[in-house]
């Protein structure tokens, strides 16, 4: 038998970002316990606002560690991509619920604007990974308002629009080059964009790939990234 | 608003932690029936003794049954209800489509970690669905199919949100009403506006379901090279070219689907009669293995995976002593330094490794399932093979013998797959007059199967089954166009001739019965006909539940019996009342 290099690093990525991801979720029970144990009204502003730092930051890692895998395994061919048809509506009101705790700490609100009939035809499991780093991010720059929307034409645009101070115009130069942002000084990592420009890129339709873009001077005067469905 | 009051929840999670971290979040939704168990077993057993309305599980479950053998076992055993929800817990957000290759899907998928919101909005939405589409799935289930056809169109003119599923539930419907070019263009519609998997699958299988293999070919390659995950769709391809007698193609196909989802029992099973038929012993061998480590904890595991095992291992020992039958004495130096013909062999066989792997095999099937005589037959057979293939004739010779015995006194027919496996082991010892007994028994018994026919023929060696069969069909096929012209008594003239042809065939004589039940009632010759239906019926071999021919003998008994019950006391009426007119 031989044994290669790539098949451990595939065992051991799959198997240690599982773990790692059991690790966090009972970092967040146990917290969730020993706060538990005190009087919700009992607890100061500080505290509260340390929970919120604990949370935010576990499911950033917890999203990273999807991405990550999510990367090697599309790289390998054994990323599953099943395309359907999906609510639109429902996905968004999916995606704000998953950031309730956060969006409710920072005092934030998440408007959804689309028709509730409006169906568009995506993974949806890719997407919500793509959409919870983004609106993530969004929540971190913006002053009080997010705004999801979808625009239908020949493509279907998938928007995240925040009131925050927009995106630097280098990465906005960077559309198609994400990799390029990468960058340690800066702290930017480039992850979700590099990841959210290759499952664009997945989300192909006769030919046309999908894209994503950013851009400012949104919808709400702030940042907009947007996912283009062909 | 969702409220779970009075919602009977079973919350199935090996982290104690993460279990009662789920039961805090179902509590604000007005759960108050939660139970909390942390394994498969103990959630069968919960099962068993309350019809839960919600279940919740993870998927990761520890050594034993994960989160979808549970969902098989429970809807294997039928442990709960048409309208419970079982959502599964995923550690990741893509698995989904890698377990859709399973027989049973749970209503929503969820990815760790996740708060009681979005807890809450799926619970809600896959409720809102079952609901919808509940009378449809019942109707699917029930293989009522013309019935779910009207359901599904009410349902997708009031919840058009749902039109996908319905359209998905359409095809299934129209395919099993053989309505394929129905069936057909409303998949091809849906693949035409966009590439969505389960479409170009249905696609390919119905093409399959046309014989059109060559299409059904092109539309497999264009799924697994669009959707390189799609399991599914090799699994197809491959099915496809072992039909079309391209089993090489069909093994590396095959391969392919199990290096990217190795741990499904029925696909090693797959690969291991495929390279059966490869003559590739040593894939099959490891193929069986594979199947039987992997179907330890499933409701689908069978003998067959570990009787396959042993014949595997049985040819590679034969195949190698032949060989060194050929070569000589397998100690002495090669002569000349070419190693290629060495390469071109299987490789060394450790024959005691072997030797303990198959006592170990034999002994799992008395352990693991229970006492039947088909067991008992098979796990003869498999026995003397073995002992043949290691050269202990006599003890062979014997089991074979006592093998042949208990065939002889079966109780029960064989089923189709066991008839055909006896057959392929009783010749591959010699035994060819008594394998032909069993496999001509076998093909009277299903000759209407044109399927199980054509796959004995092949797998048997036996071409003359074939034309064997066709004259019985031929009748059978005019027995059934009289009946549906409601010509009762052609129609039982035709099934009369069938059943005498084939007198053990259980569908025949239930198609007899069936026809001479409808003459009577029209007939003048009633008490005649019933008494010959009450013989026919007697002469049936003793089946039971879960074979699939049993709900129509149940039935077709209990009309039997009421006509007679009812005959006897007309005909007692009749003798007390001489005003009748004598029939």
């Amino acid at each position: 038998m031989t044994t290669n290099n790539d098949n451990i690093f595939n065992l051991i990525l799959a198997s240690t970002v599982h773990d790692m991801k059991n690790s966090l979720s009972m970092l967040g029970e146990s917290l969730n316990v020993i706060l538990n144990t005190v009087e919700q009204q009992n607890l100061d502003d500080k505290t509260k606002a340390n929970y919120g730092v604990v949370q935010y930051e576990s499911s950033r890692v917890n999203n990273s560690l999807m991405q990550l895998l999510a990367l090697y395994k599309l790289e390998n061919e054994q990323l599953p991509f099943n395309p359907n048809y999906i609510n639109v509506h429902d996905f968004f009101e999916e995606q704000r619920l998953r950031q309730l705790h956060l969006l409710e700490a920072k005092n934030i609100s998440c408007e959804i604007d689309v028709d509730e009939s409006v169906e568009a035809v995506f993974d949806e499991c890719l997407l919500s990974t793509v959409l919870e780093n983004i609106i993530g991010n969004a929540i971190r720059y913006s002053k009080s308002k997010i705004l999801l929307s979808c625009t239908q034409t020949e493509t279907t645009n998938i928007l995240v629009n925040d009131d925050g101070p927009g995106y630097p115009s280098e990465m906005i130069e960077m559309a198609g080059s994400y990799i390029q942002g990468i960058n340690q000084s800066t702290g930017s990592t480039g992850l979700g964009l590099v990841f959210a420009q290759k499952i664009a890129d997945i989300h192909s339709h006769r030919g046309k790939l999908g894209s994503i873009s950013l851009s400012n001077n949104g919808r709400l005067n702030g940042g907009t990234f947007e996912f283009k469905i062909p | 608003m969702l409220s779970l009051a009075n919602k009977k929840i079973l919350i199935v999670e090996d982290f104690a932690e993460f279990a009662r971290s789920l039961r805090g979040m179902l509590h604000p939704m007005g759960a108050t029936e939660s139970k909390i168990v942390n394994n498969a077993q103990d959630a069968i057993e919960a099962c068993n003794t309350t019809k839960f309305d919600i279940i919740l599980s993870d998927y990761n479950l520890g050594p034993k049954k994960d989160g979808q053998q549970l969902l098989e076992e429970l809807q294997h055993q039928q442990l709960i209800k048409s309208s419970c929800i079982f959502i599964m817990i995923t550690a990741e957000n893509t698995t989904s489509m890698v377990m859709a290759a399973v027989e049973y899907v749970p209503d929503s998928y969820i990815a760790k970690p996740f708060n009681g919101n979005l807890l809450q909005a799926r619970l809600q939405k896959a409720m809102e669905k079952k609901q919808a589409m509940l009378e449809v799935n019942r109707a699917l289930r029930n293989k009522q199919w013309v019935e779910a056809l009207k359901i599904i169109d009410t349902v997708k003119s009031e919840h058009p949100k749902f039109k996908m599923s319905c359209l998905r539930a359409q095809i299934t419907a129209l395919k099993n009403l053989k309505k394929l070019d129905d069936a057909l263009k409303i998949a091809e519609q849906i693949a035409s506006v966009r590439s969505i998997p389960w479409a170009l699958e249905s696609i390919g299988e119905i093409l399959y379901l046309k014989k059109d293999y060559q299409k059904s070919i092109a539309v497999f390659s264009r799924l697994v090279a669009e959707f390189p995950m799609s399991v599914d769709g090799y699994d197809w391809l491959a099915k496809v070219q072992c039909v079309i007698g391209e089993s090489q193609a069909a093994q590396k196909t095959i391969e392919e689907a199990i290096r990217r989802s190795p741990k499904v029992l029925q696909r090693q099973k797959v690969l291991g009669a495929i390279a059966e038929e490869n003559s590739d012993y040593q894939t099959m061998a490891q193929a069986y293995r594979d199947a039987i480590k992997y179907g330890q904890y499933s409701a689908f595991s069978s003998t067959e995976e570990y009787l396959q095992l042993t014949s595997a291992i049985s040819t590679q020992i034969k195949q190698a002593t032949a060989q060194q039958a050929i070569q000589g004495e397998p100690e002495q130096p090669q002569e000349d330094n070419d190693s290629s013909s060495k390469s071109e062999e299987q490789p060394e066989l450790d024959y005691n490794k072997l030797k303990a792997e198959v006592a170990r095999t034999f002994e799992n099937i008395d352990a693991k399932f229970p006492k039947s005589e088909s067991k008992q037959l098979q796990t003869k057979l498999a026995n003397a093979e073995f002992l043949f293939a290691t050269c202990e004739n006599d003890e062979a010779d014997v089991l074979v013998e006592q093998a042949k015995e208990t065939y002889i006194n079966l109780s029960q027919q064989l089923d189709q797959d066991t008839s055909i496996s006896v057959c392929k082991t009783l010749t591959q010892m010699g035994e060819n007059e008594f394998a032909d007994m069993v496999i001509n028994t076998a093909a009277k018994q299903y000759f209407e199967d044109s399927d199980f026919i054509v796959r004995a023929a092949k797998s048997c060696n036996k071409p003359e089954l074939l034309k064997l069969c066709k004259q019985a069909s031929r009748l059978n096929a005019l027995g059934i166009e009289y009946f549906e012209k409601k010509d009762f008594q052609n129609a039982a003239n035709a099934f009369s001739q069938v059943y005498a042809m084939a007198p053990g065939n259980i569908n025949m004589s239930l198609n007899y019965i069936q026809s001479l039940l409808k003459l009577s009632t029209s007939s003048e010759k009633r008490v005649e006909l019933l008494e010959t239906t009450r013989k026919v019926l007697e002469s049936i071999p003793q089946i039971v539940f879960p074979d699939p021919r049993f709900e129509r003998y149940k039935e077709l008994k209990r009309l039997t019996l009421l006509l007679l019950e009812k005959s006897n006391l007309n005909q007692v009426a009749r003798e007390e009342s001489p005003t009748e007119p004598d029939v």
